[in-house]
């Protein structure tokens, strides 16, 4: 299957090729998004339902989708809103203190249901879930999709500064958490 | 990277991989899922639009009937015979043909006044000012 860039896609879906154009970038998108959240709700049928918001979202607004900003970093912004959505409507849900939740994504890495890591790996896993959500974001989009600081600006609304300052921590906390101190 | 490795050097040396996995055929069936959400949302929202159309449309129909015929005059204005007659009495100069009016009363109760006592014991039985047929006769 042919790649399309983004500017290609929005030009096809502005014509008479809108569910097809759209097609073509759920598939070029879905295994990061999917990954990206994932990473944040921990369990693969939340993250399902939440993938699936957030792509329908994005056809809602790709007709008004102004092309001065980057189709890639519009949709991270949504996929970050949702999941933060996400957990903070499981949490009043359920009633559930903020531990808890932790708590409860905790149990499902040590499940290991739809994950392949190594012990290392989950230890990385735990030792994330207790930073912070929005630090949590922001290594995740450093470390693993390794995004500029610039487009992880535009994704998070956040300068330069405070994001290299909030990695820098998250990074040092989750070293001492590895290390067992 | 070249910035972790100041930060967090144990960390900087642990292969970097995505542990999460998504179940098989997943992301084959993923943008399917996502069209047919689209799609039944996109009918959900017409039908909900059609819905309000369909009895905004009935609404504003039943008002604009409502003002029309509020703005009608109304056919059934209840005058009384007493009215009725009162109005004869007081206009049968200027607004009735006395032929014409006798011929109505007889019309409209359906009375043949064949003979010269028959039209008498009938306008007796009227409410009919006397004197002033008196003085017309």
């Amino acid at each position: 299957m042919a790649t399309y860039s983004d500017k290609e896609l929005l030009e096809m879906f502005h014509t008479e090729q809108s569910s097809y154009a759209f097609n073509l970038l759920v598939r070029k998108y879905q295994k990061k998004i999917y990954a990206h959240v994932r990473r944040i709700v921990i369990d693969h049928d939340d993250a399902n339902d939440v993938v699936q918001n957030i792509f329908i979202k994005v056809w809602k607004g790709l007709e008004k989708f102004k092309e001065d900003s980057e189709l890639y970093t519009w949709i991270y912004r949504i996929s970050v809103n949702e999941s933060l959505t996400f957990l903070k409507k499981k949490r009043t849900k359920f009633f559930i203190p903020i531990h808890n939740i932790e708590k409860e994504m905790s149990d499902k890495i040590d499940a290991g249901e739809h994950f392949s890591g190594d012990e290392i790996e989950k230890k990385l896993q735990k030792a994330l879930l207790k930073l912070p959500e929005k630090q949590r974001i922001v290594f995740n989009l450093r470390y693993y999709d390794e995004m500029p600081y610039e487009e992880m600006s535009q994704v998070l609304g956040t300068s330069v500064g405070a994001l290299k300052a909030s990695y820098h921590i998250a990074a040092k906390k989750i070293e001492e958490n590895l290390l067992g101190h | 990277m070249e910035e972790l490795k100041n930060i967090a050097p144990h960390l900087s040396q642990l292969p970097k991989k995505d542990a999460f996995t998504a179940p098989e055929g997943y992301f084959d069936d993923l943008p399917s899922s996502i069209q047919d959400r689209v799609i039944s949302q996109s009918k959900t929202k017409s039908r909900v639009f059609s819905a309000t159309w369909t009895f905004g449309s009935l609404g504003l129909a039943a008002v604009l009937c409502w003002v029309f015929f509020l703005g009608q005059p109304s056919d059934e204005t209840t005058v009384t015979k007493q009215e009725v007659t009162a109005y004869v009495n007081e206009n049968i100069e200027q607004e009735f043909d006395e032929t014409l009016l006798a011929d109505e009363l007889i019309s409209s109760d359906n009375k043949t006044l064949t003979s010269e006592e028959n039209l008498e014991e009938y306008i007796l039985n009227q409410d009919i000012d006397e004197q002033l047929l008196r003085e017309e006769i």
